[in-house]
């Protein structure tokens, strides 16, 4: 894999800035949480206190205390109309009480209407003028009896019985329509019309519906409001068969629970900032509930994605979801253990928001009152997360980008420079094994130093091959004056009497100094050829008579070898025309030495544009390959070393470049296409 | 009185052989191992031939500095250098310094006893004055050859040759038109040197040549033989 890939893959690393980001995040949430879990359960408590410091508050909880089966009036926000249907109850939002016996149910719906006074700041709304509580009740009766003005009885057909405080009315009709109700005067059973009860009476397919209203002060009785509410099925004969409801006609009323306008008033000044508080008496009953009166989500409402994604960071699926039911009473673990008179506050999963709740009791000066509980939305969050989370995904996005795109520059760079350094190191040994000196790089970095040791390394190379190229001479001139001894001792004896027998060493003696002077000559060969080489001068001369001449001349002297002479190319070259022969001496000492005796050794001059080539081909064996490019170095030979005899030392073709070099010419060594031998070619540029 | 001869060389073993040699032909020899000794001895006493090593114990180059000494005390003293130093340049400075010939070290004590007599016989026939006419001697065109007091002239004017390049000019003027290859013009000089040495051989002695007359061109190079004497046309 290449370096910028490798690195392009270790900046994806980067990519764990938005997960940590996201860890923050939670904890940062947790944190808002607990904080809003603690700020809610302050103001719980500050209304507590508040509650249970006044005297009057306390006294009016303390009313609100609920006995018997009670039941609940809620809150509507318009009056209804007294037409037996039940449209105006659609949608009111709180639910149905139910009642069953048998065969004869019934469900049951209490509203409770406040008085708006008529002044100029409601001049918009429906005036109502005084406290008003509507009854919406449906009875399944498979046998709907009408009263009978016929028959004896107060009301002989199936009716409604109210206790209302300590008075108790009943309510029926003698056909679908307006009700009638009555007042029962307690005792005596006198019966009196009682007007402030209206309402309607409709036939529907299971039974029949009632809708009532009243006014709330008839409830009204030493402080508290009382309803009892039982739903007479009758016998044809008038008398009570069955009856529904919350509390038996004949028994004292049982509470009626709803919420109280001075508590609402006393805590509403607590409500803000999203908080809802409610008030609950120590049955779980609502008896008063503040709002802030500005819209609680004044922040912009987060989008859908952004809720999702709150949901998965503060994703906490073990919470409890709200409890949707409505039926007046306060319920949840945290109003439990208030009740019990323990502080608490627990969140909830409201749809895709948080909530939390938290619940504080009411301490009157015997015993718990009731309970305060503060609920607020985790709305606030999720704007607020939102935008810590998009400014985080934007953030997070732009520096693993930055990241990204500054690895992989740093990643080109270096694989540039440490390409460069692989391919200066590729070019540094030349196919003529010529050391080329590297550029040292002058960077500080490991890169730098790594440049700078192969040139170092290379500079050693050069000065070892150095010393190896005049390794040689350095010999040869080592050598020279012990040989000089050997041969003047050697000179000497011959002057002397020796026996016959002495005399034979003393010739082969002899003899094997000649050939050492032989080799050390041929040793400093290749340096004497420098010499010449330095102080040759070039001149302008006819190749083309010089390989003529140096042909004929090797046709007479190798009469025993097979020389052609091939002279297709003509021209003035300027150059050292002895060097030049002397470099065609070496490569045709070199061929005689490989031609077969019944071989041909061919020397030919061309041309190209650029190049005259002359080249010396020979039959014979062939150059082993690993061998081409170095053939032309000192002291290499691929001779056996049987065949030695004369002692070569590898410098010929040293020399052969050596003059190729001054001639600014290149010299190869390949071996025939037809592989029938091998071809020396020196390629002298006509233009040097 | 035999003559005398110096040698300057440090490597004793050398020196004892050559002293040998020499003293066998009848030579006096004395022997110097450095500079200061040898100067001692040529003042006391000048020899008639000098042969001097270039490195001389610790002075790599006390042989030059010997030879132009020497020079200076004796304007016509016979001085080869023999030494193991076969480069070119050291080759050129030697002769510049004013030596008579330069030798390497692996010459044949045959070789270097015919120098010696060479120069021997230079040295007299300079001093004696023109007896006889029969002397051996070659005229080839403007060239001169003596070969008995070991003296060319070209253009009547002295070519200053060492022994072995008068050797090569004769060898190669004795039959104008042939081709002497680099072996017989070795042979003819006494000498055993290779190709590149003999080449630059020729080169000094055209240059010589060159000297009296630029237009010299009586060498020519036989491309892959040898060189060979021109007549001029």
């Amino acid at each position: 894999m290449k370096l910028s890939r490798q690195l392009f893959l270790l900046s994806l690393l980067t990519l764990a800035l938005p997960w940590a980001g996201c860890q923050y995040l939670q904890e940062m949430e947790s944190s808002l949480r607990q904080g809003q879990a603690k700020a809610l359960q302050a103001t719980a408590k500050a209304v507590a206190a508040r509650l249970s410091s006044d005297p009057e508050l306390r006294q009016k909880i303390q009313l609100r205390q609920s006995q018997g089966p009670s039941l609940y009036a809620h809150l509507l926000s318009r009056p209804i109309i007294l037409d037996g249907y039940l449209d105006d109850w659609n949608g009111v939002g709180f639910d149905w009480q139910h009642f069953a016996s048998g065969d004869f149910k019934a469900r049951l719906k209490i509203g409770l209407t406040r008085k708006i006074p008529d002044n100029f700041a409601n001049r918009s709304l429906a005036k109502i003028s005084q406290d008003q509580l509507y009854l919406f009740i449906q009875v399944e009766d498979n046998s709907i009896r009408y009263h009978h003005p016929g028959l004896a009885g107060l009301l002989n057909g199936d009716h409604l019985r109210l206790t209302l405080g300590k008075a108790s009315y009943a309510i029926g009709t003698s056909s679908p329509g307006q009700v009638q109700a009555f007042y029962l005067a307690p005792g005596n059973g006198r019966r009196q019309r009682e007007h402030r009860i209206s309402g309607a009476w409709r036939e529907t397919a299971k039974g029949y519906q009632i809708e009532l209203g009243l006014p709330l002060s008839l409830s009204f009785n030493l402080n508290q409001h009382s309803l009892g509410l039982s739903i007479i099925d009758s016998d044809p004969h008038g008398q009570e068969l069955n009856w529904l409801g919350n509390q038996h006609w004949s028994e004292s009323p049982a509470s009626l629970m709803l919420q109280d306008p001075n508590l609402d008033r006393a805590i509403a000044v607590f409500a803000m900032d999203g908080i809802q508080l409610s008030l609950a008496n120590q049955q779980g009953w609502q008896i008063a509930r503040g709002q802030s009166s500005g819209n609680p989500n004044h922040q912009p409402q987060p989008s859908p994605v952004a809720k999702w994604l709150y949901q998965q960071l503060s994703g906490d699926p073990g919470l409890p979801s709200i409890n949707k039911h409505r039926d007046g009473r306060i319920s949840g673990d945290e109003v439990a253990l208030a009740q019990a008179g323990i502080i608490s506050t627990q969140w909830y999963q409201n749809g895709s928001s948080l909530q939390a709740r938290s619940a504080v009791p009411i301490r009157g000066a015997q015993h718990l009152l009731g309970v305060v509980l503060a609920q607020q939305g985790g709305d606030i969050h999720i704007s607020l997360l939102n935008s810590a989370f998009s400014r985080l995904l934007l953030y997070s996005i732009v520096a693993s980008l930055v990241a990204g795109l500054g690895l992989l520059a740093y990643a080109s760079w270096l694989s540039w420079r440490i390409r460069k350094l692989s391919q200066a190191a590729d070019q540094a040994l030349d196919d003529n094994g010529l050391i080329t000196n590297l550029p040292a790089s002058r960077a500080k970095d490991e890169i730098g130093d790594l440049s700078r040791s192969y040139n170092q390394l290379l500079e050693r190379l050069q000065g070892y091959t150095d010393y190896l190229q005049t390794l040689a001479s350095k010999l040869s001139h080592e050598l020279r004056t012990p040989l000089a001894v050997v041969k003047g001792s050697l000179d000497n004896l011959q002057q002397e009497a020796l026996s016959p027998e002495a005399k034979v060493y003393a010739d082969r003696a002899q003899e094997g100094s000649h050939r050492l002077s032989a080799i050390l000559n041929a040793m400093s060969a290749a340096n004497r050829v420098e010499a010449a080489i330095r102080s040759a001068e070039p001149e302008h001369f006819p190749l083309d008579q010089l390989v003529q001449h140096v042909g004929a001349a090797y046709q007479a002297t190798f009469k025993q070898a097979n020389i052609k002479l091939s002279c297709q190319a003509q021209g003035n070259y300027y150059g050292a025309p002895e060097l030049l022969v002397q470099l065609l001496d070496k490569l045709l000492e070199n061929a005689l030495d490989f031609c077969p005796a019944d071989g041909e050794i061919e020397l030919a001059l061309r041309a190209n544009e650029q190049y005259f080539i002359l080249s010396l081909s020979n039959d014979g064996q062939l150059l082993p390959a690993h061998m081409q490019h170095q053939l032309f170095d000192s002291m290499v030979s691929v001779r056996q070393a049987a065949s030695s005899d004369n002692g070569h030392l590898g410098l010929g073709l040293h020399i052969v470049r050596l003059i190729a070099e001054y001639h600014h010419g290149k010299v190869k060594a390949e071996n025939r296409p037809d592989h029938s031998g091998v071809i020396f070619s020196l390629l002298l540029p006509k233009h040097p | 009185m035999p003559r005398h001869i110096a040698i300057v060389e440090d490597e004793i073993t050398i020196a004892a052989n050559y002293q040998d040699a020499l003293q066998r032909q009848g030579y006096q020899v004395s022997h110097y191992l450095d500079r200061p000794s040898a100067m001692h001895g040529f003042n006391q006493q000048l020899p008639d031939l000098a042969i001097i090593d270039v490195g001389l114990g610790d002075e790599i180059e006390g042989g030059f500095e010997l030879c132009r000494d020497l020079r200076a005390m004796a304007p016509s003293l016979p001085i080869i250098f023999l030494t193991a130093r076969d480069t070119e340049l050291d080759m050129i400075s030697g002769l510049r310094l004013g030596a008579d010939d330069y030798l390497t070290k692996d010459i044949s004590q045959a070789h270097m006893l015919a120098r010696i007599v060479a120069l021997f016989r230079r040295v007299q026939a300079m001093q004696e004055p023109l007896q006889n006419q029969a002397e051996n001697c070659i005229e080839r065109g403007q060239l001169l050859i003596n070969l008995d007091r070991m003296h060319a002239s070209w253009q009547q004017q002295d070519l200053e040759l060492t022994i072995t390049e008068l050797w090569i000019v004769y060898a190669l003027a004795k039959h104008p038109g042939h081709v002497k290859n680099r072996q017989q013009l070795m042979d003819a000089a006494n000498v055993v040197l290779d190709d590149n040495t003999i080449t630059s051989h020729i080169k000094r002695i055209r240059k010589k040549f060159n000297r009296i007359a630029p237009e010299f061109n009586a060498i020519s190079t036989a491309y892959g033989m040898g060189y060979r004497w021109q007549e001029k046309q």
